[in-house]
């Protein structure tokens, strides 16, 4: 997509036009419903975030400053929603004291590249809520600690060690569930 | 601890690659959800000919040729004087002149020592009856004719006059204009009856002259008794001509542009395939919406009589048909069969007596169309009129939007298709109308109605449609 399409595109959505808006959506859905499943547990939560977020782009728009940023921008929108839902449920179930077994780690690299997408946001949805959205921010999405922690109003040293309970639990998942087993 | 910390890196990096091309298709009632509660996108996208700009400038042009239309004829209408011409001058005839028993009578005037006699002075001719002059208040039809006469016109001496009037200009700078719209109706003006002569090249100021009685200061030839009898004679046929005006149209031609706000139904004929016939709106338990449409166009319309009119001209029509299903739908047909909408589409089962699902269907479906309305109105009494008339459809495209839940999964069709529909339909209007004049020659209508289309919609179903809509055309009517 060139980004004089884009242009075109984003002008046509702040001027309200449904054409733009149509073309904007096909563009980017795909990759939003993905981040949207990967937030959430369920695919209603996922069509929840996903409507909600899109309305929020369609609305402020005119917000935007560079077309270039416009994909960041919009995951940006959707993890807010994300974070908003995560935040509403109050359920902010991390996983105390996991009981870390010696997992031979070098293993999950090899299970994972075979793995298809859909199965790893499987595995990730199945995570604590907490740490899945850790997982989400920190690993996905390469945000730092300190702003994961000021997103969900926890603590820097929480946000660290959930994520590091949260490989544990998805490299054990991995060798449980998709290790082929030796002949 | 190095050795972890940097397997972790490895497996982060791996992971966050596994999402570089992350897409999931997402459903299709999801846009129809978003489209809904974002500003501006109501609705389906729809083809160019239902486009907003396109309806809105369509509109726009039937509103600007009315109001251009409007503004031409009554620019050309006759204005009212301040004050007669030749009425505050000094006698300024020059030399009364008789004809023989054709008793053409001729007034001049000298030159005048005011500022409207000193513009033109004029000399009239009239063959018969007396002269006055008189400001016209009747309109002048877009026939009438205009004469610059820059000399003076001779008049007959014998039989009958070719013209009514002449007019003598002495002062050739200042063109004067003649105007004969109709036997009867005589019309003249000059520079002098207006202030700026290239103004009233393009909008003549007339006076009429037809009924003239008197002129200040012109002192009329004795009537001869042919005379009287002739002006009596002239009077009885006017009053008779003037009858027969009221009682026929004196307007026989006008423009008329209309708005047709519509709710459409369907008749769905039998399907052969089942034994018990498919009827909307009880179509399963479902919802047939009763669709707005609407059509609006410019007819031209022609007044044959008091009693009757006949009116043709062109319009845009847009169809639609809503319809929607929700929760468990039932089907029940006769003959064990029937149809059951799948996320596959459409599909026919055999021998079965009765069917629930869950699911939500809607569908929705515009049909463009260019149309030619011909109508005929009879009027029983003044104002109130009952009209009908055929009016020919071409349809021009359609937007499809079909949409369909259950826990089979969703699907959405959109589609532009113009396949499968019949390129030509007729449909009959009839309705009653009641018409009020609410400016001059603008007549304001409102027309109840109902059109039924005679032609099936789509001639490869099986299942028959003749749509048929109730609604109310509004006229704004401008006679010529």
């Amino acid at each position: 997509m060139k980004t004089k399409d884009t242009e075109k595109i984003v002008e046509g959505c702040v001027r309200h036009k449904a054409r733009a808006q149509k073309s904007l959506y096909d563009l980017y859905a795909p990759k939003m419903m993905g981040l949207c499943l990967r937030y959430t547990k369920n695919k209603s939560d996922a069509e929840d975030i996903f409507q909600e977020g899109f309305i929020k782009v369609f609305e402020n728009i005119h917000q935007l400053k560079k077309v270039e940023t416009l994909e960041w921008w919009m995951k940006k929108i959707f993890i807010n929603e994300a974070l908003q839902l995560f935040k509403q449920r109050k359920k902010i179930d991390f996983a105390h004291d996991y009981n870390s077994t010696h997992l031979p780690i070098h293993e999950t690299d090899g299970i994972l590249q075979r793995m298809g997408v859909e199965e790893i946001t499987r595995l990730i949805q199945e995570l604590p809520s907490g740490m899945q959205m850790i997982v989400n921010l920190y690993i996905i999405e390469g945000y730092p600690h300190k702003e994961i922690a000021e997103l969900m109003g926890i603590s820097e040293g929480t946000t660290k060690s959930q994520l590091h309970d949260a490989r544990k639990i998805l490299q054990k998942k991995l060798i449980q569930n998709y290790q082929i087993p030796s002949e | 601890m190095m050795k972890k910390m940097k397997h972790n890196e490895e497996f982060d990096k791996l992971l966050r690659s596994k999402y570089q091309h992350e897409e999931v298709k997402p459903a299709a009632h999801l846009w129809k959800n978003i489209q809904k509660q974002i500003p501006g996108g109501a609705g389906p996208v729809k083809p160019w000919y239902l486009s907003k700009a396109v309806l809105i400038g369509s509109s726009a042009a039937a509103v600007l040729g009315l109001i251009s239309a409007l503004f031409y004829f009554v620019y050309l209408k006759p204005q009212r004087l301040s004050s007669p011409v030749v009425s505050n001058s000094k006698p300024a005839v020059s030399a009364p002149h008789t004809s023989g028993s054709k008793q053409n009578k001729t007034f001049s005037k000298a030159p005048q020592q005011n500022a409207h006699a000193k513009a033109s002075t004029i000399s009239i001719i009239k063959k018969r009856g007396e002269i006055a002059l008189k400001q016209n208040k009747a309109p002048i039809s877009a026939k009438t004719l205009f004469y610059p006469l820059r000399k003076e016109k001779k008049t007959t001496s014998g039989g009958e006059p070719k013209k009514l009037l002449t007019v003598k200009e002495q002062n050739s700078s200042n063109p004067v204009f003649f105007i004969t719209p109709m036997k009867g109706m005589n019309l003249v003006s000059s520079p002098a009856m207006t202030v700026n002569s290239t103004l009233y090249r393009t909008a003549p100021t007339v006076l009429k002259l037809a009924s003239v009685t008197h002129i200040a200061g012109l002192e009329p030839v004795k009537k001869t008794k042919l005379q009287k009898q002739q002006k009596a004679k002239s009077k009885k046929q006017k009053t008779a001509h003037k009858q027969k005006l009221r009682r026929s149209v004196l307007h026989p031609w006008s423009i008329e542009a209309f708005i047709m706000p519509e709710f459409s139904s369907r008749i769905v004929t039998p399907n052969p395939n089942y034994t018990q016939g498919v009827y909307t709106p009880s179509y399963f338990n479902s919802r047939e919406h009763y669709t707005f449409n609407y059509s609006y166009g410019l007819l031209v319309d022609y007044r044959f009589s008091h009693w009757g009119s006949i009116e043709a001209g062109f319009s845009y029509y847009v169809y639609g048909i809503d319809f929607s299903t929700k929760g468990t739908y039932l089907i029940k047909t006769g003959n064990n069969s029937g149809i059951v909408y799948t996320s596959s589409g459409k599909t026919d089962l055999k021998n079965i007596d009765s069917l629930n699902n869950q699911a939500t269907l809607s569908s929705s479906s515009r049909f463009g169309y260019l149309s030619i309305p011909v109508n005929v109105k009879f009027y029983p009494v003044k104002n109130l009129y009952i009209n009908a008339g055929p009016t020919f459809d071409y349809f021009i495209g359609q937007a499809n939007n079909w949409d369909k839940h259950d826990e089979e999964g969703d699907f959405n069709v959109e589609s532009n298709n113009v396949e499968g529909i019949n390129r030509f339909n007729i449909s009959f209007v009839f309705g009653i109308g009641y018409e009020k004049r609410i400016w001059k020659n603008l007549s304001f209508s409102v027309n109840p109605a109902i059109r039924i289309h005679l032609r099936n919609l789509n001639p490869y179903s099986t299942v028959k449609t003749y749509p048929f809509n109730a609604g109310f055309r509004v006229y704004l009517r401008y006679e010529l």
